[in-house]
């Protein structure tokens, strides 16, 4: 059974390789895309650009959205991403360290189904992650996609 | 008429008033006075004139008939003595005539003496011939010249007290015109002074009071804020001074406030950039912080086996220090955001949400023996958010400072001081210094060192941020080892 992949969209490298290693150690084990600015993650998800080859309908079961981010930030990924039939219904978690409430506000009006801040404490970002991933991956039950081809473990 | 009346001062209007009324008055007394003059003159010359003559007319007539009665009688009695007496009653006659003699002008009384006079020598002439019993047309003829000339002498008094019947009356027809013309003149200066009054009064205080209804809604208007209003300026005087100065006020009044809208918008920039700047930097501070706690965390982690004991412990304080320093930036970061966050008051029980934070600390804490006690439907008009950090911050502070008590008591409730709600939370903990008190609130500001107790010296800070923004105040007393009381207050009208 091939899982479906997780698109994680975060800028910072640093962050990126915290991340990786709290889905290492927990029972995720969905293949983990990592886009480094918002053209880049949009690229992925309408196969544009560098991923004009892949499969459209290869959809990832969850975006980890950071709001931060060069050239198209967070707020305008997310207002394309349900902008888009194809990818309306998509889980899109932001996953930042904006407080702000302008954001909070607006991350949960363009449709962002959850709202994480990071904490600066890698011990509590790793359980942080890793509770994200059983809740969405494991827990949660996924919409049904037309094309029916991808199911969590 | 307002151009001619806004000429004189104020002071000037209101003294022209009883001015006016003096004048009136003194004007009516002087022709009073006048007039009384003249008619006492007119009275006098009645008294001293008319008034003597008109006894002196009946006595001389009495005189005359009591000679020609005397006469009379002599000639019937056949008596020489009393013919002989009658002389003296023609002389008293004679000094009854010269008693008017002042009161008559003109040759009048020498022509009644005179005529008194011929009349009694041919009287006299005809008694001494009648008694001696003369008979015959002589004596009728005497006696007919006789008769002849007592009704001129009876003519001519007639005439000198007709004469002054007719001045009295002049006399009096005077001092009547007299009295008329002054009575006149009274009742004119009177209508013209009253006149004067009333209007000089009605126009002083109409415009005084026009000018106070100008002022007081003029004032109000500028204690509304708008400063671009004019009180209409009618006249020179002190009234129109009062107003140009006025006016002179609201234009100072407006272009410092300009300049301090100004002022105070350039400050409120200034203040935004540098609160979106510490905030941005704050912000910025928490990924390589984060970085260094967790790559030190990973070697800890993954290289446990190869890594010295003394790199083993000195990552182990890399990790705590970044730790304490993502505290500092998560409490800078909430200072700023309740400095820029928008207070929205509502009804809140103060009471509920202490009792809530500090069953918190008991769920998580270790178990520890300390008393609560907070006072029950303690309401407040506040942000629910922002007096929940507060009530955190200073509950959480209690709870932190007792915590090597043997028995620790912690209150929360309300009291009152010169009429206001004031909210307080006491322990009994370890309590500060009071020469540090001014200490207490500032950022970053620490009273204990950390070895002691834990904290970040920014929870007190933004407590007093978010009283200051309910427009309250808070203050502490304590005593060391005794412990500390917070005393807190929101705005007027806030507390119920």
């Amino acid at each position: 059974m091939k899982n479906k992949t997780i698109l994680l969209v975060e800028d910072n490298r640093d962050d990126e390789e915290f991340t990786v290693r709290a889905f290492r150690k927990s029972r995720v084990k969905n293949e983990l895309v990592v886009a480094r600015d918002g053209a880049e993650a949009l690229d992925y998800l309408f196969c544009t650009g560098a991923y004009a080859n892949r499969n459209p309908g290869d959809l990832p079961q969850l975006v980890l959205l950071d709001l931060k981010l060069p050239k198209v930030d967070g707020h305008e990924v997310l207002r394309r991403i349900r902008a888009d039939a194809r990818t309306a219904l998509l889980p899109v978690i932001i996953l930042t360290s904006s407080k702000e409430e302008s954001d909070l506000v607006k991350g949960y009006s363009s449709g962002a189904n959850s709202y994480i801040v990071k904490p600066v404490d890698t011990e509590q970002f790793s359980a942080c992650i890793q509770q994200l991933g059983l809740y969405w991956l494991v827990l949660n039950e996924a919409v049904p996609l037309p094309h029916g081809s991808g199911e969590s473990t | 008429m307002k151009t001619f009346f806004g000429k004189f001062s104020l002071r000037a209007k209101l003294m022209a008033i009883p001015l006016a009324a003096t004048l009136g008055f003194l004007v009516v007394i002087v022709s009073n006075q006048a007039v009384v003059k003249k008619v006492r003159e007119h009275l006098s010359v009645i008294e001293g004139r008319y008034i003597p003559m008109m006894e002196a007319g009946p006595r001389i007539a009495g005189e005359f008939d009591r000679l020609k009665r005397a006469l009379q009688d002599a000639v019937s009695a056949q008596d020489e003595e009393a013919l002989e007496a009658t002389r003296q009653i023609h002389d008293r006659l004679l000094k009854a005539a010269d008693e008017i003699a002042p009161v008559v002008d003109g040759p009048g009384l020498s022509v009644l003496k005179e005529a008194i006079r011929t009349y009694y020598a041919r009287a006299f002439d005809v008694s001494r011939r009648l008694m001696a019993g003369e008979t015959g047309t002589g004596v009728v003829d005497a006696i007919t010249v006789m008769q002849q000339k007592e009704k001129l002498a009876s003519a001519s008094l007639a005439k000198v007290t007709s004469f002054d019947r007719h001045h009295l009356n002049e006399a009096f027809a005077s001092v009547r015109s007299v009295q008329a013309r002054a009575a006149g003149t009274s009742f004119w200066v009177g209508v013209v002074s009253t006149a004067l009054v009333v209007g000089f009064g009605f126009a002083v205080s109409r415009g005084l009071l026009l000018s106070l209804s100008a002022f007081s809604s003029g004032f109000a208007r500028f204690g509304a804020g708008d400063l671009k209003y004019r009180v209409p300026v009618t006249g020179s005087d002190e009234l129109g001074q009062i107003a140009s100065q006025a006016n002179q006020m609201a234009g100072q009044i407006e272009e410092l406030m300009l300049e301090l809208r100004k002022k105070g918008e350039s400050l409120a920039l200034l203040n935004r950039e540098l609160e979106s700047f510490s905030y941005s930097v704050a912000h910025d501070l928490r990924a390589p912080l984060r970085a260094m706690q967790g790559f030190s965390k990973n070697i800890l982690e993954d290289h446990a086996e190869v890594l010295p004991a003394e790199a083993a412990r000195q990552l182990e304080r890399i990790v705590v220090a970044s730790r304490k320093m993502g505290q500092l930036v998560d409490g800078l970061l909430s200072l700023s955001q309740i400095n820029r966050k928008e207070i929205v008051k509502s009804g809140i029980d103060l009471s509920a949400y202490a009792q809530d934070i500090l069953d918190g600390f008991r769920d998580e804490a270790s178990p520890r023996k300390a008393s609560v006690t907070v006072e029950p439907n303690c309401l407040a008009q506040g942000d629910p958010r922002l007096m929940h950090v507060v009530l955190t911050n200073l509950l959480g502070n209690a709870w932190k400072f007792t915590g090597k008590q043997a028995e620790a008591r912690i209150e929360f409730g309300r009291t009152s001081k010169d009429g206001q709600t004031v909210f307080f939370v006491r322990d009994n903990g370890a309590g500060f210094d009071m020469r540090y008190a001014d200490k207490l609130f500032g950022t970053f500001q620490r009273l204990n060192t950390e070895d002691e107790y834990a904290g970040t010296g920014i929870g007190l800070a933004t407590v007093q941020r978010v009283i200051h923004r309910h427009g309250g105040t808070i203050w502490a007393e304590s005593e060391l080892g005794r412990g500390t009381t917070f005393f807190f207050t929101l705005a007027e009208g806030a507390t119920k």
